[in-house]
């Protein structure tokens, strides 16, 4: 690995500048400045950003209307605040959806869609006519609720309401594909901040800022979340700013401008969604860590100040989150997958542990196995659900031998992971405030993630809400660690390793999308 | 550039044209594979648990609003019958200005499938299709009671409806491969697009995803490593 010294600052930097030649003082036109911006993206970064373009809008036009994961819930949202102004409810109010996309979901048969790959959305001609009939004059703003998601607060929501009105006078179809390719800017963020973290981390070495960037870029649950309507791309666009953010605090100290963006990420982040307070106590150690790291500089207290102040605009979020949540939601709770989080579960810290090593583990004897019938473990929700992907509403699945592969992949790799830190201990040493950043991000959310799955297994419903889309916003941080083994293994096992890495990407980003396809129209 | 680089980026070359060949036979197996040619699922079969739908002589069980396309040859329902030895099926389809019945061939239905041949309409209509045993026994057809198995509109016997869905295909015929139908499928694909986003531009994407994406990735792979080159 390299020293960091500003690695990140030269990591845009494609070229050396051209020496000024007369009029250059002249101020440029906007376009041009934009052109050489763009003309300024590192080429492998530029190709990656073409590649991770294409998938996801493949998966925008492949995926059928409405069969993301949740989606009918996020784009019934998105519709009803755009159309009124206020986010739909929970509780019993009786239009989960708008009469417009009730008529979408009934006559485009995707209401059988979910979860059932023998189901087919509607093809026929006359189908198509009925679904005209039945939306001609049909309601748009009658869908108040119940929405089951009612209670995510709405700054992604908001976002899409952008696409939603420009689409106005189209039909629901086009203004949800528009919904879904206006995730392709969160897509660039995702993308471009995971190579200024491969810089920061690695240095500024191509090869590995490649891997690293392209472990996630081509991530096939990256792309296709970004295909469909869903706040994971914001949230995980957020993450990964943060994240970038966070290790260039490291480097350049807590100037204000940088306490104060990583604050607003953190804010946004309690705006997208309830997972997003993981990042809150992650950028509450990188604050901690880098006021810490600059504790023999002048002006100590003026840095506490500002760190302070900034946490201030997080917690004033985090309070108009809750307070918009409360009065939205039908029972009073925070997001998603903390739904269940008020009625049950911390008091039995015993049972949390225990779950967390089944999760993770075979269980040690006398352990008595969690609530609930086939909980998904590591294998479904690491390797199935985030590594190697499930699409559609999980139901859109490779064949059975490419898990099998990549759960033996992924096992090898961080034995190797293991390994090749344990033998470079000393490099690995001179980063340890760059891995307790990361670690901080990682464990963070993991901690959330099994605190809420342990709450809504113990409460009477014994439900599973973990799912490995919760995981795509540490794609970044998963591209460290494979990084980390192709920058540790000698350089040509490292060359083939991070080739093998990238093709493997592609090539399931690719699949996937054929996947859909046969699985939806074939 | 030195002959070690050059080495290098032959290394990544063919790790990483071994890995598109593995990825392209994956792609072309499945899309070459031959799978049942649907017209419409008008209700899934059962996932797992299989609900008995027991129709006596004389009963019919229908379901309205079943998209029949001019290339429909075959309705398909499924039989729970544990006794190999089952009644033959009558299907009827009706639309308005159009109607078509069959009986199931002999043997149909012994394996736990009927396909009953029907006759085309000449247009894309939307029909009520029912089923009933063509003898004067029982005949025992497969629904389900799964959340995850849903239709459009509820499985009636003899005109009231029921809990239990029943199991209802309509084929084009015989098995075919995705390949072999790729118009069909891109024209589906489009179907509840904007017009912007016809047949050909489906095409043209897919096209992109198969050129570009492994393209873009061999680019930056080889570009990174030849940036990385301190001699250049």
């Amino acid at each position: 690995m390299a020293d960091l010294a500003g690695d990140a600052d030269r990591c845009l930097a494609g070229a050396v500048p051209a020496p000024p030649r007369p009029g250059d003082h002249a101020k440029p036109r906007p376009g041009a400045a934009a052109l050489a911006l763009v003309g300024r993206i590192p080429r492998p970064l530029a190709a990656l950003l073409l590649a991770a373009t294409v998938l996801s809008v493949a998966w925008a036009v492949v995926t059928a209307p409405l069969d993301g994961p949740d989606e009918i819930g996020h784009a019934a949202y998105v519709q009803h605040l755009a159309e009124t102004g206020d986010g739909p409810h929970g509780g019993t109010r009786d239009r989960d959806v708008s009469s417009e996309m009730r008529a979408l979901l009934f006559w485009g048969n995707l209401d059988a869609l979910a979860r059932n790959d023998d189901a087919r959305p509607a093809w026929s001609a006359a189908e198509q006519r009925a679904y005209r009939r039945a939306t001609r004059g049909a309601a748009r703003d009658d869908g108040a609720g119940p929405n089951p998601l009612a209670q995510n607060p709405p700054l992604y929501y908001a976002y899409e309401t952008v696409p939603y009105m420009i689409g106005g006078g189209w039909s629901l179809p086009a203004r949800l594909l528009l919904m879904r390719l206006a995730n392709l800017p969160l897509l660039w963020i995702v993308v471009g901040c995971s190579w200024l973290i491969m810089g920061e981390v690695f240095g500024r070495r191509r090869f590995l800022q490649t891997v690293g960037t392209g472990a996630v870029a081509l991530l096939p649950m990256v792309t296709f979340l970004a295909g469909v309507v869903n706040p994971e791309i914001a949230l995980t666009a957020v993450t990964t700013a943060a994240i970038a953010l966070s290790l260039a605090a490291l480097r350049v100290g807590p100037r204000l401008p940088v306490v104060l963006a990583l604050c607003g990420l953190g804010a946004a982040a309690v705006l997208i969604h309830a997972r997003g307070l993981a990042l809150l106590p992650a950028i509450a150690v990188v604050l901690g860590l880098s006021v810490w790291r600059t504790r023999h500089q002048p002006g100590g207290r003026r840095r506490l100040l500002s760190a302070g102040g900034a946490a201030l605009v997080m917690a004033v979020a985090l309070a108009g989150a809750l307070v918009y949540s409360g009065h939205h939601a039908s029972a009073g709770n925070f997001s998603g997958e903390l739904t269940g989080s008020s009625s049950s579960g911390l008091h039995d810290l015993t049972g949390l542990a225990s779950y967390v090593w089944q999760f993770y583990f075979s269980p040690l004897t006398g352990m008595v196995p969690p609530p609930g019938d086939g909980l998904p473990g590591y294998r479904e929700i690491y390797v199935q659900q985030f590594l190697v992907g499930s699409f559609g509403s999980l139901e859109v699945r490779y064949a059975d031998t490419v898990y099998a592969v990549l759960q033996v992949v992924q096992a090898l790799g961080l034995i190797a992971l293991f390994a090749l830190v344990v033998r470079h201990f000393a490099r690995v040493r001179r980063h340890a405030a760059q891995i307790a950043v990361l670690a901080a991000y990682l464990l963070s959310m993991l901690v959330l993630l099994h605190v809420a799955a342990w709450q809504d297994i113990s409460s009477p419903a014994h439900a599973s809400l973990l799912a490995g889309r919760y995981l795509v916003c540490l794609a970044a941080i998963f591209g460290v660690a494979v990084t980390a083994v192709v920058a540790l293994v000698p350089r040509r096992a490292g060359v083939a390793l991070g080739a093998v890495v990238l093709g493997a990407g592609a090539m399931l980003g690719v699949g996937g999308i054929f996947v859909s396809l046969v699985r939806f129209y074939a | 550039m030195r002959s070690g680089s050059r080495r290098t980026i032959g290394l990544a070359l063919v790790c990483l044209l071994a890995v598109f060949f593995v990825g392209a036979f994956a792609v072309a197996k499945l899309l070459f594979r031959d799978r049942v040619a649907v017209t419409a699922v008008a209700t899934p079969p059962p996932i797992i648990t299989a609900e008995p739908l027991t129709l006596d002589p004389g009963q019919r069980a229908c379901q309205r609003d079943v998209p029949v396309e001019p290339t429909t040859r075959v309705v398909r329902v499924y039989s729970a019958s544990p006794d190999p030895d089952v009644p033959p099926l009558r299907v009827t389809l009706r639309a308005p200005g159009w109607s078509a019945n069959a009986v199931s061939p002999p043997g149909s239905g012994r394996d736990g499938v009927y396909d009953t041949p029907v006759a085309s309409p000449p247009r894309s209509l939307l029909a009520t299709v029912c089923v009933q045993s063509a003898e004067d026994r029982p005949a025992i057809l497969a629904a389900s009671l799964e959340d995850r198995v849903r239709a459009r509109t509820p499985t009636l016997v003899d005109g009231r409806p029921v809990d239990p869905r029943l199991g209802l295909l309509l084929l084009e015929g015989p098995a075919q491969s995705t390949i072999g139908r790729l118009r069909t499928v891109l024209e589906r694909t489009a179907f509840f697009q904007p017009p912007l986003v016809g047949w050909v531009t489906v095409g043209l994407l897919l096209l992109a995803v198969v050129v570009v994406v492994p393209g873009a990735t061999l680019y930056a792979t080889l570009r990174a490593l030849r940036d990385d080159d301190p001699l250049r």
